[in-house]
């Protein structure tokens, strides 16, 4: 079995109030996920600008073996920021409950879906990976998400974020949701949990075993309010369920992830 | 969102953070151990595990509180406590004990066996047990650790074993492999007699059990089953616990980190500005906190603009823009949060041009 981790510390994770890498830090930091064999790193935020884009530029000069992929909101100016970084992947988070639609953008699910399709259009013009991830999706109406999974494979996306924004998921759901997508599309599915009851680890298993292939982790399990799934858990959990990591592996990696933590 | 409407019949909560704290620190005052029986039962915990030396710390065992008390075969039972507790937990080492367990049985019928099964496969050494005849005197099986217990599937296999058995069952998980919280909630969810936690999930071994407070809201937000919490009490706990133990909680711990409703991201603060249900499960309110806005390397202008607001400084958006450069590089040089000084500094070199 081949668990793919996408490394969000840079991203989720910095956004926890109250840290603030520098772009030499940011540097310093994927390297060292990139020593711990991490898939893709999700580096920062271009939109932001400044500093931030300085950090992620540097980052993909580095030329790790780590993938390297920057987050975007469903906006044409940000991912024209994205583009110009170089990443390799460009991630676009697209709203997917009725609460995110309606009551933070003021928007409708037609427009979701217009510009899901712009904005795909626009990365794949530029020859990129893109990988969309579907914000809120544990609050979401099944029959959209239906519908954004068919938008987004009909315009060429391979890989699909489920993401549990705040957290509210159980492993049962997990499992379920993720065997009908496998069964459904014929797409690679990647998970983001939030751990805000302190099952973002169990959901993260639950999901693997029900076929998702990439898991979004965090060091130290940092994130919004309580964090993301943290990476040192989920391995540990993942080699008792799956047996994937040596153990001589295992340690090297908990030593690695120390130093990281220090630079919080 | 899934919602599951249970029956009339909540499961018990039952607590052993006590005889946890104690084994790790055993000085510990006998007052504020009275104090932690009392915030857990109006947190919402029905019964509290204690032992010998919880008991020697306490001297007298609290009025109106329910306890379960782990006996060792080695003990004198004492009258007083067989009077006063409402059960009894004992493992197998005490069952094997020929004559000892009737004994205790005929003065308590209420006793709990803990076993300990880390895999589904395991619970065949239950029906053993069965057929040897050595569960006659025990009213509940407590199974302890379940740390393999990876899916879901073990809810409908413990429930048939307990049917067949006509036994009680209690759930008690440990968290070795982060899946604690996940499997309480799944006996809570099937209707199992009680499950059993601590609190924060604090245990003198490395793993810990599902903790308390994370069971509690979950049961509350997640299952919507009527169990009578009072989670505004958490705070006032967690200074206890932390006080009585002389530990620190995680900030970002789930439901009692001090920092879980503090946010900055722009994105984030915009959305619960709008509706704070976009990015919060439940209202802090209920576990009694506030949400708080921080100022940062990812906050927004309308964040800046909204900061200043409660400091009593009114701004517009082209100031906010500029500020906001200023509050980005101050918080990578702090590699940190700005406090409200910080923001004033910042506002007043922006305006005043020092």
């Amino acid at each position: 079995m081949d668990i793919k981790i996408v490394d969000t510390t840079l991203r989720d994770g910095e956004q926890r109030a109250g840290i603030a890498f520098a772009a030499e830090s940011k540097v310093k930091i994927a390297k060292l996920l990139d020593s711990l064999g991490i898939y893709q790193i999700e580096a920062g935020i271009p939109a932001m600008g400044g500093d931030e884009v300085k950090g992620i530029c540097r980052i993909v000069e580095c030329g790790l073996k780590s993938k390297i992929s920057v987050w975007n909101r469903m906006n044409v100016n940000d991912i024209k920021r994205s583009l110009e970084c170089e990443a390799e992947i460009i991630h676009v988070s697209v709203p997917v409950s009725d609460i995110q639609i309606n009551s933070k953008l003021k928007k409708s699910r037609e427009w979701i879906l217009e510009n899901l399709k712009k904005c795909i259009g626009m990365i794949i013009e530029r020859g990129r990976v893109v990988t969309i991830g579907m914000e809120d999706a544990s609050r979401a109406d099944n029959g959209f998400i239906q519908q954004v999974i068919a938008a987004a494979k009909a315009e060429g996306v391979n890989r699909i974020r489920y993401a549990d924004t705040v957290g509210i998921l159980r492993r049962k759901h997990v499992f379920d949701e993720m065997k009908r997508m496998k069964e459904n599309y014929e797409m690679d599915i990647e998970i983001h949990m939030h751990n805000d009851f302190g099952m973002a680890v169990a959901n993260s298993v639950s999901a693997v075993m029900a076929g998702a292939k990439f898991v979004d982790c965090t060091i130290g399990g940092i994130g919004e309010r309580a964090g993301n799934c943290d990476y040192a858990q989920f391995i540990c959990a993942a080699q008792a369920c799956f047996g994937v990591f040596k153990e001589d592996d295992f340690n090297q990696k908990l030593e690695i992830q120390k130093e990281i933590l220090s630079y919080g | 969102m899934p919602n599951i409407f249970l029956s009339d019949q909540p499961i018990k909560i039952i607590d052993r953070t006590l005889p946890e704290m104690i084994y790790s620190k055993d000085t510990v005052k006998r007052l504020d151990i009275i104090s932690m029986c009392w915030f857990l039962k109006e947190l919402g915990v029905h019964t509290i595990e204690i032992n010998r030396q919880v008991v020697e710390k306490m001297h007298v065992l609290p009025k109106g509180l329910d306890f379960l008390y782990r006996i060792s075969a080695d003990e004198k039972v004492d009258p007083l406590i067989l009077q006063r507790v409402n059960g009894f937990i004992i493992t197998r080492r005490e069952l094997y004990k020929t004559g000892w367990l009737e004994f205790l049985a005929e003065r308590n019928p209420d006793i709990t066996l803990e076993i300990r099964i880390e895999e589904l496969t395991r619970v065949k050494k239950l029906k053993r047990l069965l057929q040897k005849g050595w569960l006659k005197d025990i009213k509940t099986i407590r199974i302890l650790g379940m740390n393999r217990f990876f899916s879901s599937e073990w809810v409908e296999f413990l429930r048939n074993v307990c049917n067949d058995m006509r036994i009680g069952m209690d759930i008690c998980p440990e968290n070795r492999f982060s899946n604690a919280t996940a499997i309480a909630l799944e006996a809570v969810e099937g209707h199992f007699d009680a499950v059993t936690v601590s609190f924060s999930g604090f245990s003198r071994r490395i793993y810990g059990y599902a903790a308390l407070e994370e069971v509690l809201t979950g049961s509350e937000v997640l299952l919507k089953c009527g169990l009578k919490t009072n989670l505004k009490v958490l705070p006032e706990g967690c200074n206890l616990f932390m006080k009585m133990m002389k530990l620190s909680i995680p900030n970002g711990k789930p439901i009692i980190g001090k920092d879980i409703f503090k946010y900055e991201s722009g994105i984030h603060a915009d959305g619960i500005e709008k509706n704070p249900t976009t990015y919060e499960p439940f209202d802090p309110g209920m576990v009694g906190k506030k949400r708080n806005l921080a100022i940062g390397k990812h906050s927004g202008t309308k964040a800046i603009i909204r900061k200043l607001k409660e400091l009593g400084i009114e701004c517009g958006i082209e100031e906010a823009n500029r500020i906001l450069e200023l509050v980005r590089k101050r918080s990578i040089e702090k590699n940190g949060e700005l406090l409200d000084r910080d923001l004033k500094e910042i506002y007043k070199v922006v305006y005043d041009g020092y």
